[in-house]
């Protein structure tokens, strides 16, 4: 019974996935200005989905009465890049369930970090290229030249997520010199100067 | 014999090495190797991007490989090496020479066990000699003995994995076998490191010596072959979880399938003409020692439906069917055994004699164009002209497509700008192998300054390359003389 049970929960936790949504983006090599195909892949959303997508203004859709509520987009942006330049996917499962993705169209750069910090304190992270939100897998990383890696505070108060702007708590007991990352769309930006935490 | 062997073949892949600069999966797998000797971790960022290191992932704040972990690992010495020389070698010439002879010690090593691999089957020296060095001149082998992408490696253990499979199921459960169970499995654990994909062959091989093996299978032996595979497949998982590896991108079955087999640009049947006679040696194969033959269509079957499955079945940019190449020793030796089955008829074996002939040339012709010129720099004319088509999306996002457009073959267009290179013609514009696709050939005028030999001695100065020339040279000659004297003897 308690074995039928365990089979059970796992069979039904294993495949009731909490729906999520991500973007893929291969950019076309060539065409100028750069054209880049766009997917929103999606996992846990019941058939019929529906896509529905939302770009940065520098940010236009190649062709004419072209489908826009597909999974698959083509896009271009301009060149030399006019930021900021991201994608928003919403897609729709059956029941109304939704889910959202978006990423930045450029690879992220950050262009200031702190230098120093307390635990606790609530830091910026200024660049480009972050995304317009925070995805599942984004966050600001503080990276040992040795050891694990630790995330940024992304839930603490005051903490935000956009685009050029990235602001989250150091997290508690990481004394040390780190190496500021910031993980975006899955790119990464790295700031060259150390951050100590006393 | 079989170090004047290594000497000689080793001697030949390092008077090839190239010049151009790694790019593709071989880039990831020296960066990784290079990250581990100088920090002492997997983590790649700030030495590229997703672009210039493909097959990295970006998870915790680091970007690591998510499947070079073999190949990067064989690497480490070479990049230790050139660490400790890195003052006297500011332009890192060295650790490039290092990093290709690596792969050419690989390939070596690899020619050495076919060698004696064919001797065990009864093959006179001299024919043992005559079809590794097809093996090693006349399929894609040669050029990636200049590479350190895991390929050969992959190729090396899979040869070693299924020589081992063979002694293991014929033997009779005392003497050798524990030693066999554990060559086996070692070679599978190996493999599955080096190139994850393989798995399903490495299982193959597993269920293959459960079915054909004479004697009872006992416990220990059991534990002997699948102990060192399952410890392989549990570090595949481990550092595809450190790293946060997603699941390899799938893309076409037959799209795949069609790429390494018939394609114009991929199959191995045109990297590899050899491998136009495996088709009927296995046939001679399958009536005359029926289980070897099944572990060679099973194991082919496998490796092959792995790859094709895969987005990246190409794995561009490379020089022919990179995925496709642990199957070279495989199918040469089909053909070797073949041909020695042939040696009570007179005729037959002369028809055999001038095929295998006929099909070398051809395959040493393939591969001079391709080690004459970086893969990467036909995969961008390609691009040019693509754009200069005036439809620049045409296979834009698929750039793989290209593979199907006999036009745009690599084999034709290495061909073409060797041509242009040997006769300093710089009219790229004038018999373009994609004429009949355009109304108007693009002049291909950027194409022309990067067009150049891709040897390693053509950046260095005379005397240098001349240095290098002569020592490999006599390396390579004083090898052949003994191999000569052995092989008359």
């Amino acid at each position: 019974m308690r074995a039928a049970l365990l089979l059970t929960v796992i069979l039904v936790g294993g495949c009731t996935r909490a729906p999520s949504a991500y973007i893929t983006q291969r950019r076309l090599d060539g065409p100028k200005p750069p054209q880049i195909m766009l997917r929103c892949r999606t996992t846990g959303l019941e058939a019929p989905v529906k896509f529905a997508w939302r770009f940065a203004a520098p940010v236009k859709q190649v062709g004419w009465n072209v489908p826009v509520d597909e999974t698959a987009i083509l896009v271009t942006v301009p060149e030399p890049p006019q930021l900021p330049l991201w994608a928003e996917c919403t897609a729709t499962g059956a029941g109304n369930v939704e889910a959202r993705a978006s990423r930045a169209l450029v690879a992220p750069v950050v262009a200031a970090a702190p230098v120093a910090a307390r635990s606790g304190e609530l830091v910026s992270v200024r660049g480009s290229g972050f995304g317009p939100s925070r995805n599942a897998d984004d966050g600001v990383w503080l990276v040992p030249g040795w050891g694990r890696a630790r995330p940024l505070d992304h839930a603490c108060k005051g903490a935000s997520w956009s685009d050029a702007l990235v602001s989250a708590c150091v997290p508690p007991s990481s004394g040390g010199k780190w190496q500021v990352r910031v993980q975006a769309g899955g790119e990464l930006a790295i700031w060259p100067t150390p951050m100590a935490v006393p | 014999m079989r170090a004047a062997l290594f000497v000689l073949t080793w001697a030949m892949f390092m008077l090839l090495a190239p010049a151009a600069p790694l790019v593709g999966v071989s880039r990831t797998v020296a960066t990784t190797a290079r990250a581990l000797v100088e920090n002492g971790t997997l983590d790649v960022a700030g030495r590229g991007d997703a672009v210039s290191l493909p097959s990295t992932v970006v998870h915790d704040g680091r970007r690591r490989a998510e499947t070079a972990l073999g190949a990067a690992l064989l690497l480490v010495p070479a990049e230790a090496m050139a660490r400790a020389f890195a003052g006297v070698d500011p332009q890192l010439r060295l650790a490039r020479a290092l990093e290709s002879g690596t792969a050419a010690a690989v390939v070596a090593f690899l020619c050495v066990l076919f060698f004696g691999a064919l001797r065990e089957e009864g093959l006179t020296p001299r024919a043992a000699l005559e079809f590794t060095l097809l093996l090693a001149f006349a399929t894609p082998l040669v050029w990636y003995a200049r590479v350190p992408d895991g390929s050969a490696l992959a190729a090396l253990l899979l040869f070693v994995a299924v020589r081992a499979a063979r002694a293991f199921a014929a033997a009779d459960g005392k003497g050798a076998t524990p030693t066999l169970g554990l060559a086996l499995g070692l070679s599978l654990g190996a493999l599955v490191i080096v190139q994850p994909t393989l798995l399903l062959a490495a299982l193959v091989i597993v269920a293959w010596c459960g079915l054909h093996r004479h004697a009872p299978i006992r416990p220990a032996s059991l534990v002997r072959v699948i102990g060192p595979l399952v410890a392989g497949i549990a570090c595949v998982l481990l550092h595809r979880w450190h790293v946060g590896a997603a699941a390899e991108p799938m893309g076409d079955l037959v799209q795949g399938l069609d790429g390494l087999l018939l394609s114009t640009g991929k199959s191995i049947f045109l990297y590899a003409p050899i491998c136009l006679l495996a088709l009927p040696a296995l046939a001679w194969m399958w009536r005359a020692r029926r289980a070897d033959a099944q572990l060679v269509l099973a194991v082919a079957a496998a490796l092959l439906l792995a790859a094709a499955q895969l987005d990246d079945w190409h794995g561009d940019p490379t020089w022919g069917p990179r995925r496709a190449l642990p199957l070279m020793p495989l199918a040469v030796e089909t053909v070797a055994l073949a041909w020695l089955a042939r040696r009570s008829e007179r005729r037959a074996r002369r028809r055999a004699t001038s095929a295998v002939a006929l099909l070398a040339v051809a395959g040493i012709g393939v591969q001079l164009v391709g080690i004459a010129i970086a893969p990467s720099t036909y995969l961008d004319v390609a691009t040019e002209v693509r754009l200069a088509s005036g439809s620049p999306s045409w296979f834009g996002e698929q750039p793989s497509e290209c593979h199907f457009i006999p036009q745009f073959s690599p084999i034709v267009g290495h061909a073409w700008l060797l041509s242009h290179l040997v006769r300093n013609d710089r009219r790229l514009d004038v018999d373009p192998p994609y004429k009949l696709l355009l109304a108007s050939a693009p002049k291909l005028e950027s194409v022309w300054p990067r067009l150049r030999v891709d040897w390693i001695g053509r950046d260095w100065s005379r005397a240098a390359a001349a240095a290098w020339l002569a020592a490999l040279g006599a390396i390579a000659v004083a090898a052949a003389l003994v191999l000569r004297r052995r092989v008359l003897r």
